[in-house]
């Protein structure tokens, strides 16, 4: 597990930045759509959006540790604004609850690796 | 002759490796270096492929390394790290896939995320076996698929785009290196199973080529 303290805060900033970004960038399209369509759109977009942002951060904590759970992260945020159409009307909350979400898929990342990591010897 | 696509996209690319990779390389510096503190000291050492010598500060001192790369430009890069290394690093501009050695030549061969952009992985691998000696070891830092949800959809989904710009993220590796005609010796998984550091031997009694 990483334990250098310069990754966690760094892969904590990225993750919430990079989900709080997508369910911002989801937000912008237009209302009224089918929800499912909205859904989907929104996912594009804030995917996107993230793939295009994430080499900054990759410049200074890593690669795919932070291109993994950072696209895992804005994929769910970015679904955000179509499934809580409400809080389109408070960008903070909505910015909140996408920077909570980038933090939670970090935490799964993490968990998954804890059971994945390390040696295994063949033949 | 080289892959001259493939040199194209790397001589491009060579201006900025360093910036691009400098958050990676901070990264995996511990664990490339506990990777290639299995070198030894004597022994005949390829490392393919050395790019701009990021990896040079991560070797042991006092080696003996012959180090390719298909880029003309990144070697042109790699040049002061190659200079300012306590051992004896011989760069040459190689394909990986039209190795310029004699047969079973090497005793250890050293990547680090190589095989994630060679053109034709597996073509490489048995490139790399035809030259390293039998019961060699080949040692890898590598990048891969995974084969766990929902990592390896992610993976997959972002692969034509990183393709365009740079490796490929999804591939099986390992079972590459077994394709190839290694003998997988130990995986070791660095971030899920996605980065990670891969050994192999090439079996004894192997017929040459």
């Amino acid at each position: 597990m990483e334990k250098r303290p310069y990754f966690i805060i760094g892969d904590l900033i990225s993750n919430a930045a990079a989900a709080a970004l997508a369910a911002w960038v989801a937000s912008l399209l237009p209302t009224g759509w089918p929800m499912a369509v909205e859904m989907v759109a929104g996912m594009v977009l804030g995917m996107l959006a993230v793939l295009l942002v994430s080499p900054v951060f990759m410049l200074f904590f890593g690669a795919l540790e932070v291109m993994v759970p950072t696209m895992l992260g804005s994929m769910l945020a970015s679904m955000l604004p179509s499934m809580h159409p409400v809080l389109r009307e408070d960008m903070a909350h909505m910015l909140s609850w996408g920077a909570g979400i980038g933090v939670g898929c970090w935490l799964f990342t993490q968990a998954a690796h804890f059971f994945v990591r390390g040696e295994r010897r063949h033949g | 002759m080289a892959d001259e696509k493939t040199q194209r996209r790397w001589d491009g690319t060579a201006l900025f490796y360093d910036l691009l990779a400098h958050g990676a390389e901070k990264r995996w510096g511990p664990a490339k270096r506990a990777l290639f503190a299995r070198m030894r000291s004597g022994g005949r050492i390829l490392f393919a492929a050395l790019g701009t010598g990021l990896d040079i500060a991560c070797f042991p001192p006092g080696m003996e390394i012959v180090a390719i790369d298909i880029s003309p430009r990144m070697l042109a890069r790699a040049a002061p790290r190659l200079a300012d290394y306590p051992g004896r690093i011989e760069a040459r501009q190689m394909d990986i896939l039209d190795l310029d050695f004699p047969e079973d030549h090497f005793d250890q061969i050293f990547t680090a995320c190589t095989f994630c952009s060679v053109p034709d992985p597996v073509r490489g691998l048995e490139s790399l076996r035809r030259v390293l000696a039998p019961g060699g070891e080949l040692a890898m830092f590598e990048h891969t698929g995974s084969r766990y949800l929902p990592f390896n959809w992610l993976l997959d989904m972002c692969n034509p785009l990183c393709r365009h710009i740079g490796p490929e993220m999804n591939r099986d590796t390992v079972g590459n290196v077994e394709k190839a005609g290694f003998d997988v010796v130990s995986v070791n998984h660095l971030f899920l199973d996605v980065v990670k550091t891969i050994t192999a031997r090439k079996p004894t009694g192997t017929p040459r080529g």
